[in-house]
């Protein structure tokens, strides 16, 4: 089954704008796939996520979850954020069972679950502290289990490792990839981080800006777990690699393109 | 940035300035070189304090004064913040009523008194109500400008939660505008004060501002120095109120307001 299908989608944030923030971009995800997507900086990543979310809605196409058409957030898809937006006034604790609460969760069930998720994320002793008290990689982190937490069955996440440091990103792809194998979740990825991509996903989307387009979606079969040092792997992340850099090139300067011909 | 060792030599120095200045004014006055009917001598007015706590006129009236502000306060409070949370979550009714709402703040609220004495009497009421002309307004647009102003990030958040418009408000908006209300609640303390005692000293017969405009017509000085003060600090310690309940209850929401994130990108 389709978990996640965008049907030839543009959005535009505003009539007058001259281009689309992405534009005639299609893809659909199945059930229990780990869709990662790399692209540069303003090519529409964060813009698709938040159109699945049901944040935004298309100028053109249709966005679906579970075969249908979607016009706000569905309950089946958690969102972690670029920015974690952690509620300030709420401590660690209390925003991690933010979804929770709000869902009417009792408060001992929540505490727990909270807590199992901190731990889950090296958070453990921060619980009663406040969003300012933490490092910005902490905060990421206590964004990213706000979200965990709820189990949801679809999961969207917006570069949710950019500001952890390195050894705690490892431990952490390791629980995401041990929960999506466990849970049987639907996850669309998206980062900065090739290997990361590689590494996480069963299917990595590359993207090209101005405007935003899906260039390629590459396959990654290698079997889970996956060691970071296989071989044939690190091909890959190079192969990619080398296809982002060429995409940068098309976008030179016209006049530069010319003279090297 | 000043030292605390500097600091407080300063603050002895300001101490110091403040007594030579009170001395100097006791030895002009009573050398006769100002009629006293103008200005009277510190230690009068202290005389003049000890007499009216004898008199037993200033808690009653401090008291009256209290009531009056602190129902006025409180309907604004209510008013203000339930108002300019409706407007922020509204954004139709905020855009057709708020030039109303700008038109009515910027009538001078005293101009309205001479209505309101003919409306609803000079007694307890009427004071009321030119306090909370006089405040609301201020507690209205704060509430309003830090709900709507609330970080979209954290409306996404909540919105993909799936949070009902009741949870937007009481979860999201409102613990968000706390800070903004508070400048509103602030400033209106002393603000309401005024208007208070602006309209005990037009038409009363209780009140620190009764007091007052009786004391001036009386021609004593010292008494309406002795008010003057009072009224002072009575504006100076309702603010701290205000203050200290905002650090007491709302401690996490105010120290925290300027927490951006370092990943935030959008
Ligand atoms: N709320 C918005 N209003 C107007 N334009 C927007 C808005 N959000 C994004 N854009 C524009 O849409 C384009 C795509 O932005 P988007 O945030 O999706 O990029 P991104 O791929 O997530 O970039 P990054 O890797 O830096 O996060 C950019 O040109 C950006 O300026
Ligand atoms: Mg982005």
């Amino acid at each position: 089954m389709e978990r996640i299908a965008l049907i030839k989608v543009s959005k535009k944030y505003s009539p007058d704008d001259a281009e689309y923030a992405v534009q005639d971009v299609s893809l659909t995800i199945p059930d229990g796939e780990f869709v990662t997507v790399l692209g540069p900086s303003g090519c529409g990543k964060s813009t698709i996520l938040e159109l699945v979310a049901g944040l935004s809605e298309p100028t053109k196409g249709d966005v679906c979850i579970n075969g249908r058409c979607i016009a706000g957030p569905s309950p089946e898809v958690g969102v972690v954020f670029q920015d974690p937006a952690l509620f300030p006034w709420r401590t660690i604790r209390s925003n991690v069972g933010l979804g929770l609460e709000l869902h009417g969760v009792p408060p001992e069930a929540r505490r727990e679950l909270a807590d199992k998720y901190i731990r889950m994320v090296h958070l453990t002793g921060w619980e009663e502290k406040y969003p300012h008290e933490l490092s910005g990689g902490m905060r990421q982190r206590a964004g990213l289990v706000r979200t965990l937490v709820n189990n949801p069955a679809i999961l969207l996440m917006d570069e949710p490792l950019g500001a952890v440091d390195y050894l705690t990103r490892l431990s952490i792809q390791d629980e995401i990839i041990a929960m999506w194998q466990k849970e049987k979740k639907t996850v669309l990825f998206i980062t900065h981080d090739v290997g990361e991509a590689v590494y996480l996903g069963t299917k990595v989307v590359l993207m090209t800006a101005h405007p935003g387009r899906i260039s390629e979606i590459i396959d990654v079969d290698f079997p889970y777990p996956r060691d970071r040092n296989d071989p044939a792997m690190l091909e890959l992340v190079s192969q990619i690699l080398v296809k982002i850099n060429r995409g940068a090139d098309k976008h030179a300067p016209q006049a530069a393109c010319g003279e090297q011909q | 940035m000043l030292t605390a060792r500097l600091s407080k030599s300063l603050k002895v120095r300001q101490v110091v300035f403040i007594i030579v200045l009170l001395v100097v004014a006791q030895l002009v006055i009573e050398g006769g070189k100002i009629n006293k009917l103008y200005l009277p001598a510190p230690w009068d007015v202290l005389v003049e304090f000890k007499k009216c706590l004898s008199e037993n006129i200033l808690w009653s009236n401090l008291l009256v004064t209290l009531q009056e502000f602190g129902l006025g306060y409180l309907i604004a409070a209510v008013l203000g913040i339930g108002l300019g949370v409706v407007f922020a979550i509204f954004p139709a009714v905020d855009a057709f009523f708020t030039p109303f709402f700008s038109a009515l703040m910027s009538i001078p609220k005293v101009s309205i008194f001479p209505l309101l004495t003919i409306w609803i009497g000079i007694g307890f009421m009427q004071k009321v109500v030119i306090v909370t002309m006089f405040t609301f307004f201020y507690i209205f647009f704060n509430t309003k400008s830090g709900a709507s102003e609330t970080h979209g990030n954290y409306l996404k958040v909540a919105k993909v939660f799936r949070a009902t418009k009741r949870q937007m408000i009481f979860k999201v908006m409102l613990p968000s505008a706390i800070p903004s209300i508070f400048t509103g609640l602030r400033v209106t303390a002393a603000i309401g004060v005024t208007g208070v005692i602006f309209a005990e000293m037009q038409a009363s017969n209780a009140g620190l501002g009764f007091l007052l405009s009786d004391a001036a017509a009386l021609y004593n000085t010292p008494r309406v120095f002795v008010l003057i003060v009072l009224v002072t600090v009575l504006a100076v310690v309702l603010v701290a109120i205000v203050d200290w309940f905002e650090r007491v209850f709302f401690k996490k929401h105010h120290r925290n307001t300027s927490v951006k994130s370092e990943v935030a990108k959008q």
